[in-house]
């Protein structure tokens, strides 16, 4: 009878593992950023003559990782509310490119950092915080993604560097400019930056 | 200081980097601080009732409890904290889809970050004086520096001026209750100047996994509960709060240079040059931040109170209850009522942990022979005198609360005793985050005044009418 339980106990000892292991947010996650590496890494897009090309299929996977509505929503919190559909679709579209422009250069100068996957937390059923960090010559820089369940897919609403969570910082950001301004000031300005140069 | 390194960086999530630029900004000058409150933010947040502790009047309850989501300051129309706090949750609220739902719990929690800056043009016009300064000068002659330097060579200056200043982080580890962070910063401090050449190098963080502990006054003033106060943007130093700037001028008193080093001079150009290096080390970070950023100033300062507020946050604050400044009470302690039908009790009881009232415990007998009925749908909450919506009763999950419209008769037999914990509808508050049970929702504190219940219990179509009400006061 011991040793039935004793037996029982190994097993669950042993099954408890497979499923406390990374769960779907980090493999999502994970995966996405993976294919980053990839194009980041690939031999045949070296170079400034494919800059472009890399370019393009970063963002293909960013268009994938992150859900920019939810992200554009959270941002504006309550002034979501002031925009009228159009403004709305315009604000998803604008902001996604600030973003990228922001940062793809950055990306793009990446060059033999590690990224490692520590751990996912589930927020709640549907939301979750997936723990990296990334690991250059010189320091440690935690990233946490957090991702919530849309549509059976889990997306990126927000991106939290060194506790600095972006969502709240642009929110700031905007909600300075909205005290005083209405939603198009807010487009007028988001169009004149992401005009090129 | 591990902050002050993000380095050029990074690969792709880098989404962000630069946001980091600002720890290091400020970091490398040394350390500091966070932590909210501020009347205003208090105000709002009471108002949110977003956390599932949370809507305390006090303002240490609330640092204490969300310490991440408080900091900045003007809120465009701080809403005294009765008015939302007491709005009715309407269908509306209720039916909400699901999965926006969280995005706007998760909204109205991250409304809530900013610091109070009512020095806001003068930090504005240090702000545009930095800029210039660093593209003027600084970063042209970090440039040179760099020309001259391997990145290898400046990274060994920064390891050296970070083991020296050992001191800083041993004692603030110590202050906030850290003994392992200390133990482990003595081990540090005693390899890398040894194996690691007087501290040129750290073997410690990555072959022997001690990692730094990342400690300064200002933080330990925050797991203190010292709040942020407001910010203050310094002329070459950067961005601080009024904590991490008290902060910072008790680190130089654990800064070796500052004792050992003479004259005045040297001493200066030394701490100097300990920032120039830092500084060299992390070109590009500040560009990429202000490419970034729709309004640079308020970028750099969100970033650098939600930096500072993490670093606390990661040390968790002090876990003694301090008693919270306002502590109610409630005059009867149990107010009671009797009549030929039953008997009434009815108790305000303090939300866990907190030194306000949240709920009720209401225990009614039956005294007849026959079965009273207590008519929920009748029965009001009354603060000062008038009616203010239901009452709600534990137990009772978000959704349930869509459903309890046709409220049953709840029937106590003859010679029975109900007990149940009430609390008013009216101070409901939507919780972040489902807890256990469902649960989404937060009981609101039952505000000061004459806070009670006007009953009504029914017998065989005969009602009977019965007020309490006990007075709650700070």
């Amino acid at each position: 009878m011991k040793r039935l339980r004793v037996g029982f106990i190994l097993l669950v000892l042993l099954i408890i593992p497979f499923h406390a292991g990374a769960g779907v947010p980090l493999d999502t996650v994970e995966g996405h950023v993976n294919e980053v590496l990839k194009v980041l890494r690939d031999p045949a897009l070296q170079g400034e003559a494919n800059k472009e090309a890399k370019q393009e299929r970063i963002e293909a996977v960013a268009d994938e990782m992150f859900d920019y509505v939810a992200l554009s929503r959270l941002t504006l919190g309550r002034n979501w509310k002031e925009f009228n559909e159009d403004q709305k679709k315009e604000f998803v579209q604008l902001y996604r490119s600030i973003l990228e422009k922001a940062y793809m250069d950055r990306i793009l100068s990446y060059t033999d950092e590690k990224v490692i996957f520590d751990k996912e937390t589930m927020l709640s059923e549907k939301k979750a915080e997936v723990q990296t960090h990334i690991l250059t010559k010189s320091t440690e820089i935690p990233i946490f993604y957090r991702v919530y369940l849309k549509d059976g897919k889990w997306k990126v609403y927000d991106v939290i560097i060194e506790g600095i969570s972006l969502i709240n910082n642009y929110r700031t950001q905007f909600r300075d400019i909205l005290a005083n301004n209405p939603p198009e000031e807010v487009l007028k300005i988001l169009r004149k930056k992401t005009e090129p140069a | 200081m591990r902050s002050m390194d993000f380095m050029k960086p990074l690969s792709w999530m880098v989404l962000l980097v630069a946001f980091t630029a600002v720890g290091c900004a400020h970091n490398s000058t040394s350390n500091l601080s966070m932590e909210p409150m501020v009347p205003s933010v208090q105000e709002k947040q009471v108002t949110l009732a977003t956390v599932d502790k949370n809507p305390s009047q006090s303002k240490e309850v609330m640092e204490e409890q969300n310490p991440p989501a408080v900091e900045e300051v003007q809120e465009e129309k701080p809403r005294p904290a009765s008015e939302e706090g007491t709005e009715d949750l309407s269908d509306e609220d209720l039916d909400f889809e699901e999965d926006l739902d969280f995005l706007e719990e998760e909204g109205e929690e991250a409304e809530v970050v900013l610091i109070a800056d009512p020095l806001e043009p003068l930090n504005r016009a240090i702000f545009h004086f930095n800029d210039r300064l660093y593209f003027w000068f600084l970063k042209p002659a970090a440039r040179g520096y760099n020309w001259v330097f391997p990145e290898d060579f400046r990274v060994a200056v920064r390891n050296f001026f970070v083991n020296l200043l050992f001191p800083i982080r041993f004692v603030n580890s110590i202050l906030q209750g850290n003994f392992r962070g200390a133990g482990i910063e003595v081990s540090r401090f005693a390899v890398n100047s040894t194996l690691g050449f007087f501290g040129f190098f750290d073997p410690s963080s990555r072959g022997l996994n001690l990692p730094m502990q990342d400690e300064d006054v200002g933080q330990t003033l925050g797991v203190w509960r010292v709040g942020h106060g407001f910010f203050i943007n310094m002329p070459v130093l950067g961005p601080f709060s009024t904590r991490s700037l008290i902060g910072w001028v008790g680190d130089s008193f654990l800064d070796p240079i500052t004792w050992y080093v003479d004259p005045l001079l040297l001493r200066w150009g030394l701490k100097g040059y300990k920032k120039f290096n830092n500084v060299s080390l992390t070109l590009g970070d500040y560009e990429a931040l202000k490419e970034a950023a729709i309004d640079p100033y308020i970028a750099i300062r969100n970033a650098y109170i939600q930096y500072r507020n993490a670093l606390v946050k990661e040390r968790g604050v002090f876990p003694e209850k301090v008693t919270p400044v306002e502590v109610y009470s409630s005059n009867p302690e149990v107010q009671r009522a009797s009549n030929e039908y039953f008997v009434a009790e009815l108790k305000p009881q303090r939300k866990e942990g907190q030194g306000f009232f949240a709920t009720f415990r209401l225990v009614l007998t039956n005294k007849t022979e026959k079965e009273l009925n207590l008519d929920w749908e009748n029965t009001f909450y009354l603060l000062n005198s008038r009616e203010k919506g239901r009452f709600l009763w534990e137990g009772v999950t978000w959704d349930g609360l869509t459903e309890i419209r046709g409220r049953p008769l709840v029937p106590i037999a003859a010679g029975e005793t109900l007990t149940a914990v009430i609390f008013p509808k009216q101070l409901l508050g939507r919780a972040s985050g489902a807890a256990p049970g469902g649960v989404q929702y937060t009981q609101g504190a039952l505000p000061e005044g004459e806070n009670g219940i006007a009953l009504v219990v029914r017998q065989n179509g005969k009602v009977i009418r019965e007020k309490m009400v006990v007075t709650i006061s700070k």
